[in-house]
Parts: C-alpha cells; sequence; structure tokens
C-alpha cells in the first residue's frame, strides 16, 4: 500500500473496524433514548425544549450521542468511500470532505447544544 | 500505478438477499450520515438562535412533505440499528451460518417495517405529530 502514496493500514486498519464497533454499541442506548426523546418533545414550544435540553443529564446524553453518532458517520463514510472510490487523488478528496464535514458538524450541533444549555436564560 | 484496491462490482453479482440487506446497512448509513444529520444540526441550531427560528423549524419539520422523509428517515434508522446489531453478533462469531444469516435477515426486515409503522401510529395517535 506504501507504494501508492497511501498510508500504511496495519494498524489503523483494526484502530478503524474497533472504533466502528465501539461507537456502534453505544450508539444503541443512544440513538433509542434520542428517538423516543425527540418524540415525547415533538410539540414541545421553545421554552420547553430549552428547559428540557438544559437539564444536566439530557445536556450530557446529547452531547455523547451527537459525538458518537458524527464519530460513526466518518468512519462508515470513509469504508463505502475506500470500497468504491478507485482513484488515489479523488479517494483523497473525498476523505478530506467527508472529515471536514463531519468535524463542521460535529462541532456545530455541540456549539448548539453549548449555547442552548449555557447561554440561553 | 495509482489506484487503490476495490469492492467487487455490486452489478456483476445476481442479487441475493444477503447482498441486498448488506448495500441496503450502507444506503441507510449515508442517508443518516448527511440527511439525519442534517435535519438534527437544523434543529438543533435552530432551537440555539430562539424562540422565532425554533418556531419557524417546528412548521417546516411538521409539514407534511417534512413529515414523509421524517417517516423515512425512521425506517433507515430502524433498519441500521436492527441490522447493526446483526453484524456486532456476527462479530461475535454467532449466526454467520447461511440458514440463521436468512433468518435474521428477514427478522431486521420485517420489524424495521413493524417499528416504523408503530411508531408513527403512536405519534400520529397521541396527536405529538
Amino acid at each position: 500500500m506504501s507504494k501508492l502514496g497511501w498510508p500504511d493500514t496495519a494498524n489503523t486498519g483494526t484502530h478503524h473496524w474497533w472504533w466502528q464497533r465501539a461507537t456502534a454499541i453505544c450508539l444503541i442506548p443512544l440513538s433509542i433514548w434520542f428517538v423516543i426523546s425527540v418524540l415525547a418533545h415533538m410539540n414541545d414550544d421553545h421554552t420547553a425544549a430549552v428547559e428540557w435540553i438544559k437539564s444536566i443529564p439530557v445536556t450530557i446524553l446529547l452531547l455523547s450521542f451527537m459525538v458518537t453518532v458524527f464519530y460513526h458517520a466518518r468512519l462508515g463514510l470513509q469504508v463505502i468511500a475506500e470500497d468504491y472510490v478507485h482513484d488515489t487523488s479523488t479517494l483523497r478528496l473525498i476523505l478530506f470532505f467527508i472529515n471536514a464535514s463531519m468535524i463542521l458538524g460535529g462541532l456545530a450541533s455541540v456549539s448548539a447544544i453549548a449555547v442552548i444549555s449555557f447561554i440561553i436564560p | 500505478m495509482d489506484k487503490t484496491p476495490l469492492s467487487p462490482h455490486l452489478q456483476v453479482y445476481r442479487p441475493q438477499l444477503t447482498s441486498v440487506l448488506s448495500i441496503t446497512h450502507r444506503a441507510t448509513g449515508v442517508v443518516l450520515s448527511v440527511a439525519g444529520t442534517a435535519i438534527m444540526l437544523y434543529w438543533l441550531i435552530a432551537t440555539a438562535f430562539g424562540s422565532e427560528t425554533y418556531s419557524a423549524a417546528q412548521a417546516i419539520l411538521g409539514s407534511l412533505p417534512a413529515k414523509i422523509i421524517l417517516f423515512g428517515w425512521t425506517g433507515a434508522f430502524y433498519y441500521h440499528l436492527l441490522n447493526g446489531v446483526r453484524h456486532l453478533l456476527w462479530d461475535t462469531g454467532w449466526g454467520l451460518d447461511l440458514p440463521t444469516a436468512y433468518k435474521t435477515g428477514y427478522g431486521v426486515v420485517i420489524f424495521s417495517i413493524l417499528l416504523s409503522i408503530s411508531t408513527w401510529a403512536y405519534a400520529l395517535q397521541g396527536g405529538i405529530v
């Protein structure tokens, strides 16, 4: 693989595989909690929604869910790109785009939760 | 040579339940990663900006086209969740034989449909959506 100018996957491959599973296991309870909670709070007005997000367990669970989901998504999208994109430079570009968008998405969601929990009175 | 190894091209194989479910796992993963996170982010950011943007987001997400998209999201979510558990069981070495792989495959499809319908039946009947 190193001949292709591609990083040696002997270690990163196992690492990737392990984190994909670890985040998957964490997401089983987190995602079920998320769907049930969103369903229960769908009709909330702004005050009620903010109050809900502000409670400490909800803030912690929401932050955990967002970080885990964006990391899991990044790992999954990476595997799909690596499996189906043949050209190394195109693949690099796509992987850069996947990483950038998932990092931005993760940061944006964490910031939004932080604003709701700590800044909105 | 500047090419990486590739996965088999999907179109050269006769579709089988197992391969269709496998590609569906990836497809639902992409949908959840892209559209799912986008909707979540939109809702969170709208909430962070204040009550006006929040009400606007609630109105958009409560509209009929959005409900149809969210129903699709629910289906993709349950499928990816259940089939993900199937994958994790495979990782432990369980259920890899063909008869079991078929049984769990049908189970995943049936239960993701049932769960999606019951989630929305519950929400609609309870006046949540």
